[in-house]
């Protein structure tokens, strides 16, 4: 299932990264979010597959932050419904969850790579 | 100019605070795990800590009761995520000054930070000087006898780090511990280099203390002739 994204609540949070630190910060901001994206969300489905809820609800925990702070609000309420439900959700619905949020960082790290390119052609999260 | 520890989980996060809090001159230590950054925040004397609550390994708030027990007022600014009032409401009870909700605003916790740096006024003086030379924390800019001298953030650091200690050795791995973020010596002559760019603005600029160099000691900024 597809999650609602806000393109502009997005491009509004790399536009302050931009303003800060210039299009150098963005892509290096860029480049540890897909670092983060592919550390955590692989550690959330070892703990899925584990059913390990403290390691899914710190892996959420921490993908919580750098999705916010790159604008990824419909991952960041992913997150949000992992950590609260680490402690209450079925196993299964926990690992739907993972995978919903797994398929939505993958469709954002596409949409930032494209908006990366219209910033600098060339420029590849 | 303050040395901090920021204590967060997230890589992305930890970088863009460490960037932050250095551009406004401050040395910044980062601890990404609780048992890390439990060591770090008593073994060290920090200005100011950043913590995120939910850490890997513990929760920050445990660390800071610890702290507060133990009777230091080491001023705390926690990081929480918006969602989590009773974070925030929890964090404070157990002794934290201020709290910054995540995703934040780069001003914003540079502010905050600021504010936070304030309330230790007792330990950090806003204006440091020696014989006309002074270095003003707030506007990061060092002045000899009434003329503004251009130093990089490290240079300003380094002799707000000697004005401190004017009239005292100081060693090499102090320096590297308070000015770098070093907690081990690189084995460069980092330290030896800019020191001898700083004491050359000093003579540049006619200033009155001198930076000596204390033979198998370290260095000494001071108003006297003689070299110890």
């Amino acid at each position: 299932m597809s999650e609602a994204r806000d393109d502009d609540a997005s491009r509004a949070a790399l536009e302050r990264l931009r303003r800060w630190g210039g299009e150098p910060l963005v892509r290096e901001m860029a480049t540890l979010f897909t670092e983060s994206v592919a550390e955590r969300t692989s550690e959330l489905r070892a703990g899925a597959a584990a059913v390990d809820r403290t390691v899914m609800s710190r892996a959420a925990h921490a993908l919580k932050t750098s999705c916010g702070q790159m604008g990824a609000d419909a991952a960041v309420r992913l997150c949000r419904a992992i950590e609260d439900g680490a402690a209450t959700e079925t196993d299964a619905a926990l690992q739907r969850l993972t995978v919903r949020l797994a398929d939505e960082c993958a469709e954002f790290l596409a949409w930032l790579r494209a908006e990366l390119a219209t910033l600098d052609p060339g420029t590849r999260a | 100019m303050a040395k901090l520890l920021v204590v967060e989980d997230d890589r992305m996060a930890a970088e863009l605070i460490r960037r932050a809090l250095t551009e406004e001159a401050h040395v910044v230590d980062i601890a990404t795990e609780f048992a890390q950054a439990r060591v770090l925040a008593f073994v060290h004397d920090y200005d100011g800590l950043l913590f995120d609550i939910q850490l890997p390994g513990g929760s920050g708030l445990g660390i800071v009761q610890e702290l507060r027990r133990e009777g230091r007022t080491t001023p705390i600014l926690l990081l929480t995520g918006h969602d989590r009032p009773g974070d925030v409401v929890r964090g404070l009870d157990a002794g934290a000054d201020d709290y910054l909700t995540k995703p934040f605003d780069v001003d914003v916790l540079k502010a905050r930070v600021r504010a936070l740096v304030r309330r230790n006024g007792a330990r950090t003086v806003q204006t440091l000087a020696i014989g006309g030379v002074v270095v003003e924390r707030g506007s990061h800019r060092a002045l000899i006898n009434g003329h503004k001298v251009p130093l990089t953030p490290k240079e300003l650091a380094l002799l707000a780090h000697f004005i401190e200690h004017q009239e005292q050795v100081v060693t090499r791995s102090e320096l590297l511990e308070k000015v770098w973020e070093f907690t081990f010596d690189p084995g460069s002559n980092v330290v030896d280099v800019h020191v001898a760019r700083l004491r050359s603005k000093l003579r540049e600029h006619r200033a009155i203390p001198r930076l000596v160099t204390v033979r198998g000691a370290g260095f000494m900024l001071t108003l006297g002739d003689e070299t110890p």
